[in-house]
Order: structure tokens, then sequence, then C-alpha cells
């Protein structure tokens, strides 16, 4: 079966996430680098998310136009049949009690953490890193620059603005969820990858991989732990999102997205100047494919020599 | 150079002793390793392969290390091993191809090795043991952000400058970032000081000490510890309700006020 070339719905969700983050990170280097308040911060972020997500609808809608004139059509437009709806059923089950596990926001990991102090501290001075968010005073020898162009603080601030939510809820309890969406969104890509025009098969990936989310949630430093325990930051949206797509990609040979990734991270998680876990997922997985490739090559010329 | 090769092997034992995933990560490989012929997608199988090799030999894992930047331990090396995916692959391969052709189409023993297989899978979580670190603050957290806001309503919009027990602390910012603090987290939680390279002078280490410290067992006295306070512009004291009463005197005259009672704590607004 003959991979799809189209963007899917849950390549879109992963995507928009990605350019959420990207417009986030023009909010943040004007807010960081000209001192724009976080109120013109929100209305960069507004222009830069609107206009993004237009064009990636319009390329979505051309890519699908194109796709439907060649006569490729979608996996989505055949009737579920009962195993798969069983299924279905039985993943919404378990995302579902995900989701009424993360915004109960009761269970929030908060050692080494302080994306909501950074919040309310942007909003309360209406600058970016204006005061130190641990004491709220001035700081005296300033903070790492790596540290300065994450942007997820800011996006987290210009979303409360936007919504009117208090900081603590959107970053402990809303967040996450989105988290969560754009994790099994990378998951339903990762599946189309590995099972192409099955969906039965992906289907079943999906129900294992939210199980795997509730039994990784008990150890720290699992993808269920990371989701369930603390989806609002930077590691964990590289982890459950941001590689799972990436190795999908590298599956479906959508290379186009591949530089988002890296960027997306780049933007998140502190890395050693850009050389993130998406850069070392990518050129792992082009190694191996190379490997493999050249293993099948010559196993072909060996059979062909034998023949 | 040692010391980085003595975290990358510590980093695995104890990697592997909170759940069991890694193990279920090693048995997904052996069966796609045995399936190997029928696996299309043989470059995830390399991939996935080589780098937990990577992660789990000392040498290789110190060289990721250094790679992820000193900012993160051991454990986040593994963000590089898509091991939620590789599971859920051979777990989806044993349910919908091995199984299905091992049973003959015999129901009966497809959901019993389902639910076997499940069974051996919850084994993998550490379910039940729960650490106090990560969670189960939230009772606390309301606590004391309903004391802060009793706080608020006393000073009635008067800026707040406070020190206070590291349990009030640890939530001051986060319900209010309008509330100064003489510390924050960073003085306890490690992780937080590489977000900063700003460093507490040894003093205030001093009163973070004599703070946390049981009555009596103070290294430094209280008259420093509260003339200290007061030239660093704190307005609002709360005292954990054990300290002795020599100690509440003290900080009565220097402050000049009385101490009220506030929860479980003494409470001096200047």
């Amino acid at each position: 079966m003959p991979m799809e070339k189209q963007d899917s719905f849950a390549d879109i969700i992963v995507l928009c996430l990605i350019m959420a983050t990207g417009a986030a990170e023009a909010a943040h280097l004007s807010g960081i680098f000209f001192h724009r308040p976080v109120s013109e911060c929100t209305i960069i972020f507004g222009t830069f998310t609107v206009l993004a997500v237009a064009l990636l609808l319009i390329l979505t809608a051309v890519r699908r136009h194109r796709g439907s004139r060649r006569g490729e059509c979608g996996e989505g437009q055949t009737r579920f049949c009962r195993s798969e709806a069983l299924l279905l059923l039985l993943f919404a089950v378990l995302a579902a009690s995900q989701i009424f596990f993360i915004f109960r926001g009761k269970n929030v990991y908060l050692q080494g953490d302080m994306t909501v102090e950074t919040v309310r501290s942007f909003l309360e001075t209406d600058t970016v890193y204006g005061v130190n968010p641990m004491t709220g005073r001035a700081y005296e020898k300033g903070l790492p620059s790596r540290i300065e162009i994450l942007c997820l603080p800011t996006l987290y601030a210009v979303l409360c603005r936007i919504f009117h939510i208090r900081p603590d809820v959107l970053i402990l309890q809303a967040f996450p969820v989105i988290t969560l969406l754009g994790c099994y969104g990378a998951y339903a890509c990762l599946a189309k990858g590995f099972f192409p025009g099955n969906r039965r098969k992906q289907l079943c990936l999906l129900v294992v991989v939210s199980l795997l989310i509730w039994i990784g949630s008990s150890s720290f430093g699992m993808d269920g732990f990371g989701l369930l325990y603390s989806g609002w930051r930077g590691v964990t949206i590289r982890n459950v999102v941001l590689v799972p797509y990436a190795v999908s990609l590298c599956l479906r040979k959508k290379y186009i997205y591949l530089p988002l990734c890296i960027l997306a991270e780049l933007c998140i998680v502190w890395t050693l100047y850009g050389m993130g876990a998406c850069l070392a997922v990518i050129l792992g997985m082009t190694l191996a494919s190379l490997f493999t490739c050249k293993v099948r090559a010559g196993k072909g010329a060996a059979d062909g020599g034998t023949l | 150079m040692a010391e980085l090769f003595r975290n990358a092997w510590q980093g695995w034992l104890s990697f592997t002793n909170a759940g069991k995933l890694p193990a279920a990560l090693l048995v997904s490989l052996l069966f796609l390793w045995i399936y190997y012929n029928r696996i299309k997608q043989k470059e995830f199988l390399v991939y996935t392969t080589v780098v937990t090799i990577c992660s789990v030999l000392p040498v290789t894992a110190a060289v990721l290390m250094l790679y992820q930047t000193r900012f993160y331990d051991y454990k986040w090396i593994w963000s590089v091993v898509p091991m939620t995916a590789a599971v859920g692959f051979a777990v989806t391969l044993f349910m919908t191809e091995f199984l299905q052709e091992s049973t003959a189409g015999d129901r009966r023993r497809q959901v019993m090795t389902g639910l076997l297989l499940t069974a051996g899978l919850l084994f993998c979580s550490g379910i039940g043991g729960r650490n106090r670190d990560g969670y189960g603050c939230y009772e606390e957290r309301r606590q004391v952000e309903e004391m802060l806001a009793e706080l608020q309503e006393r000073l009635q919009g008067k800026r707040i400058s406070l020190w206070a027990p590291r349990e009030v602390l640890s939530y001051a910012r986060a319900y209010d970032a309008g509330i100064q603090l003489l510390y924050g987290r960073d003085m306890w939680d490690s992780d937080l000081r590489g977000y900063s390279y700003d460093s507490y002078p040894g003093g205030l280490e001093d009163m973070f000490r004599w703070m946390e410290a049981s009555p009596g067992e103070e290294a430094v006295s209280d008259l420093y510890c509260v003339e200290t306070a007061v030239s660093a512009e704190v307005n609002c004291i709360l005292l954990p309700e054990d300290k002795l009463p020599e100690t509440l005197d003290c900080f009565e005259k220097v402050m000049g006020v009385r101490a009220e009672k506030l929860g479980n704590y003494y409470l001096f607004v200047k």
C-alpha cells in the first residue's frame, strides 16, 4: 500500500502546534530583544498564528485537491468495521480518562520547573524576563542567553492574555491537554507510517500507545509521566509530539516538514546550538535507512547472482 | 570525565529502577528482530536498536549526555529513543499478525493472550510507587494559597515582600507575582539554578537554614536574621508556630510590631 502524500487531520493538529510555537518565538524574540511589552507580543503572536494557520490550511487544501485529481483517496473515507469501531471506542475511553486526569489539576510535577512563576511575572510586569521569576526582584547577573530564547513562557503568557485564563489553570491543566492531543496526532501519523492503509492496525497501535502512556505515568522520565504530570514543559512536548512526528515523517518520506520539527525543538528546549533530539533522530533514521537500503541492495545482487 | 561516566552508568540503574518499560523495550526489540524479514520499516528497527544500545553503554551514553548539554541529566538522553513507539509497534504486530496466525482464529486463546500481555505491560509500571517530590502537593498548595489570600486581605493592597518557611515560599510567586521574596525555590531546588546566573549570598543561605531548622538548633542568631530581613526591605515575615518565645520577642522588638496568628504561623507585618 503506497504512503498517503496528503496531510491528514493528525498532521494538521501537529503542524498547528508547531506553527503556534513559531509564532510564539517571533513574539518572544520581539519581547526580549526589542523590549516590547507582553500586550504587544500578544498582537504579534495573534497575527503570526493566523497567517501561519491560514497558509497551512491553504497548502493542505491545494494538496488535497491535487490528490483527489490524481485519484488518491484518504483512509477515512470507508466505513468502520466492528473491530475498528471497538478499537476506536477503547482508544477514546483511554484518551478521555487521561484528559480527565490532567483536567483535575491535582497531579502536577513542579520540581525543577518555574513556568507558572515566569508567566505570572511576565503578566504582572508586562515585560519578558523583566524580573527574576523566583524572587520578583531585578536580575543581578541576568540569565543564560540560551534560556532567553526559549519561547514557551511567552506562548503561555499571550494565551492567558487572549483567553483571560489564570496562568496556573492554563499551564497545569489546559495546555497539557493540547499536548496530549498533539501526542496522539503524532502517534496517529506514526501509525500511518508503520501500517499504511491498514486502519485496524493503526487504531490498535493508538490503543497500545494510550495504554503505554498510563503505564509510563508512574516513572519520571517516561513519556507517560511527562504527559500526565508536566505536559507544559518543552522536553515533554519534544518527546511526545516532535520526536514521534519526526520519526513518522521519516517513515512516510515527507521530508518537507522535518526542518520544522528541528526548529520547533530549538525554540522550546535547550539544545546544543540547535542540535537537539529531533536532529539526532532524523540523522539516525536517515543513516539507518541508507544502511538497510544497502543491505537490501546487497542481498538483491547476491540473489540475482545465484539465480 | 570519570564523573560523567559514573553518572551515565548510575543513570541507567536508576532509570530501570522506577519502572520496567526499558525492559519492555528490550523484549520488544528482540521480538521485532525475530520478525525482521516481515517488518517493512527496517530503518526504524535498526535506528531504535542502535540508539538503545548507545543509551545503555556508559561510554556512548556519556557522549549523548554531552550532546544534549549538561543542563539535562542522564534520563533525557532517552529522548532520542522512540521507546513508546517501538513497544507499541511490537505489541501491535504481535496482536494483529503473530497472534492471529498462531492461534488460527481461536478467539478465546486470542483474548486470553491479549489480557495476559496487557497484564504483563501493567507490571512494567511502578504503580503504587508514588514519590512525594513528584506529586501529592496539591493540598499543600491550596492551603498556602488560602493563607496568602488572607494575608493580602489583611494588608489591603499593600506591596508584600515576604520571608517565610519553604512550604509557603514554594507557592507564593505562582499564586501572585506581585509578592516579592527574599529567596525563591531555587534556594533548595538545584534544578532551577541553571535558569539564572544570579546566586544567593551566604547570608541568605544562613537565613534559609535558620528558618528550616528546629527550634534551638539554628546556626545563626535570631537578631542577625531579622535585621538582615529588614535591611532587605522585607515587610512581611511568617515564622513557624514552633519557634521559641524569645525568638518571637526578638522579632517583635526589631520590627516594632506584635506577632499575629495566621494559620500555623506567626505573622509580622511592618
